[in-house]
């Protein structure tokens, strides 16, 4: 193979990594701003308890050793 | 296996199947046939795997042991690595994040047969890619070794599973978005795209040169730092707080670990290939990135320490399954990153790289800290999925102190004997052949420690299927007391 086409596809390629890398960076940027519309940050004391419920309560140790 | 009959062994004697159950048991019972299936499929590929690395460990002072052609080193070792990485680690986490993602949203899994599928289709691509490995036809590119045609049916099948948490998030009937969510969402996110630039960069069109080193590292390091790690650490962040029934200590840290963590990890892939013919300025950028990372790990460790210490619960701690494990990966994923962080400095590279110091990190990171919180995940979801107790105590105290033996002794010898060989090959006064020599003892001391976390690896199997056969007598337990 020719070198030429092979530079060329490498410089195009290079461009989509670039595109890539503004998509990755777009989408972090989205999504922290994201949370902070959505008021992910307004209460972090409550939501830091988000992970019990009526099931498995606040308080009580969820996992001992069978008999 | 296939689902069906999953789904038969776990219908039979379920007291849960014939009505009034809680939110909780609902959303379980919906996730029962795919979480199954992803935890048998792991115990397995992680008991065959870890075979593959005692003989492998025993290669290296025997060199006669197994001497066929599909187990030279060079193939057995790879088959070790694969079978772990692709076989244990994808399942179990796919396990893991779908079970997470809908106990955390609070919704019930719909069409669970997708995810099985994308699993079928996941493992016995496996299973191909294994056995080109042992008659080799590998690519030798590390972390991605297996012929490149698996790679389209591999990243289908992730999507396929790895779908499944995104539209679990999106049926969400919560408000908050738990920090355990994030780590889970950027994984499924961050991992195809890492594959896709991977497999068309260095084995479909490859890159010239050493971008093609720099590409293997940046995925490698990623598929580790960007996929396994966030679901350890989504876990640990989900059960530590969970089973001492007790909030995280200080979840605006966590918040700010996240998006730290976001921030540095995927720079410092590089530092595998310092001293490499690798532009200066990006193993430099990479070394900062991986000094960075201390951030993300010291917020990590100061919230598990805080939440664990302040409770005065060592008693709950020891006294759980899932507590000790957990706690054990916890310790351990703060260990292994500082260490690497440290490895990452130039002078420090310059001894351990080559050396089993590496391997030594390897071990500690994928084993002592992924592995091990791994564990600590099943004890706790297992029981509710199948609703019966753990058949055994002692079998996960066995399960526990061989893994935990094991796992420390091998960081340990691997960390003593890489650091000599640094020095001893940085010296230039002993021959390669008297280096080597000297490494005897030390190879024997890895296949006893390999072993003994084979052993333990074997215990949890036979466990996790005793537990599931038809047979198995049903019993209540302390697990299953909140019901
Ligand atoms: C801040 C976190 C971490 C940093 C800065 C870091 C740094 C490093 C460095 C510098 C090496 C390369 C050594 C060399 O080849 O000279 C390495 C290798 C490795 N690390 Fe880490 N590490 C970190 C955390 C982890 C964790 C949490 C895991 C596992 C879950 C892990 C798994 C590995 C593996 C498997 C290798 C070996 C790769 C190979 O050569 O095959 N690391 N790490």
């Amino acid at each position: 193979m020719s070198p030429a086409p092979a530079e060329s596809f490498w410089d195009l390629s290079l461009l989509g990594i670039f595109l890539l890398g503004l998509v990755f960076l777009g989408s972090a940027i989205w999504a922290l701003s994201w949370s902070r519309r959505s008021g992910q940050f307004d209460d972090l004391e409550r939501d830091s308890r988000s992970i019990f419920d009526a099931d498995e309560p606040e308080g009580v140790v969820q996992d001992r050793f069978p008999q | 296996m296939s689902s069906p009959s999953v789904q038969n062994i776990l219908n039979r004697h379920n007291p849960l199947a014939e009505g009034n159950l809680s939110r909780v048991a609902q959303i379980d019972r919906s996730l029962r046939s795919p979480v199954v299936f992803f935890t048998v499929m792991a115990a397995l590929w992680l008991v065959i795997g870890s075979i593959f690395g005692v003989i492998s460990a025993i290669k290296l002072h025997i060199p006669e042991f197994l001497n066929i052609e599909a187990l030279t080193f060079g193939r057995s070792r790879t088959l070790h690595l694969n079978m772990v990485a692709y076989g244990w680690s994808f399942n179990a986490i796919f396990a893991v994040s779908i079970w997470l993602m809908h106990r955390l949203s609070r919704a019930e899994l719909r069409n669970g047969w997708v995810p099985i599928l994308g699993g079928i289709g996941w493992n016995l691509t496996l299973v191909y890619g294994m056995f080109a490995i042992a008659g080799g036809q590998m690519t030798g590119v590390e972390w991605l070794e297996m012929p490149r045609e698996v790679a389209p049916v591999l990243g289908v099948c992730f999507l396929l599973i790895g779908l499944w948490s995104v539209v679990a998030f999106s049926r969400r009937q919560t408000t908050h978005v738990y920090v355990s969510q994030w780590y889970i969402l950027a994984a499924m996110f961050w991992l195809p795209i890492l594959y896709l630039v991977a497999q068309m960069m260095i084995l479909w069109f490859p890159a010239r040169g050493t971008v093609q080193a720099i590409t293997n590292w940046w995925f490698g390091h990623n598929a580790i730092g960007l996929f396994l790690t966030p679901v350890g650490v989504a876990s640990m962040y989900y059960f530590i707080p969970k089973v001492l029934g007790r909030p995280i200590h200080s979840y605006y840290l966590s918040v700010v670990g996240f998006w730290t963590f976001a921030l540095f990890y995927n720079w410092a892939g590089i530092h595998h290939l310092l001293g490499g013919p690798v532009p200066v300025w990006l193993q430099s950028a990479g070394i900062v990135a991986s000094v960075m990372m201390v951030i993300p790990v010291l917020v990590t460790a100061i919230n598990f320490h805080y939440t664990t210490t302040s409770s005065q619960a060592w008693g709950a701690i020891w006294g759980s399954p899932t507590l000790r494990f957990t706690v054990f990966g916890a310790m351990n994923y703060t260990l292994s990153s500082f260490a690497g962080s440290l490895m990452a400095l130039r002078d420090v590279n310059a001894v351990t790289h080559f050396t089993n110091f590496t391997i030594g990190h390897a071990h500690h990171g994928m084993h002592a800290f992924l592995t091990m919180a791994l564990f600590g995940a099943f004890y706790f979801i297992l029981p509710r999925l199948a609703q019966r107790e753990w058949p055994s105590a002692a079998m996960i105290h066995l399960h526990f102190w061989l893994c935990a033996i094991g796992t420390i002794g091998y960081v340990v010898v691997m960390s003593i004997h890489g650091w000599m060989q640094g020095m001893q090959w940085n010296a230039a006064v002993m021959t390669p052949a008297q280096i080597a020599a000297a490494a005897e003892p030390w190879n024997y001391a890895r296949t006893i420690c390999g072993s003994l976390m084979t052993l333990g690896h074997i215990v949890f199997c036979a466990h996790v299927l005793w537990m599931l056969a038809p047979r198995a007598e049903k019993r209540q337990g302390p697990t299953l007391f909140a019901r």
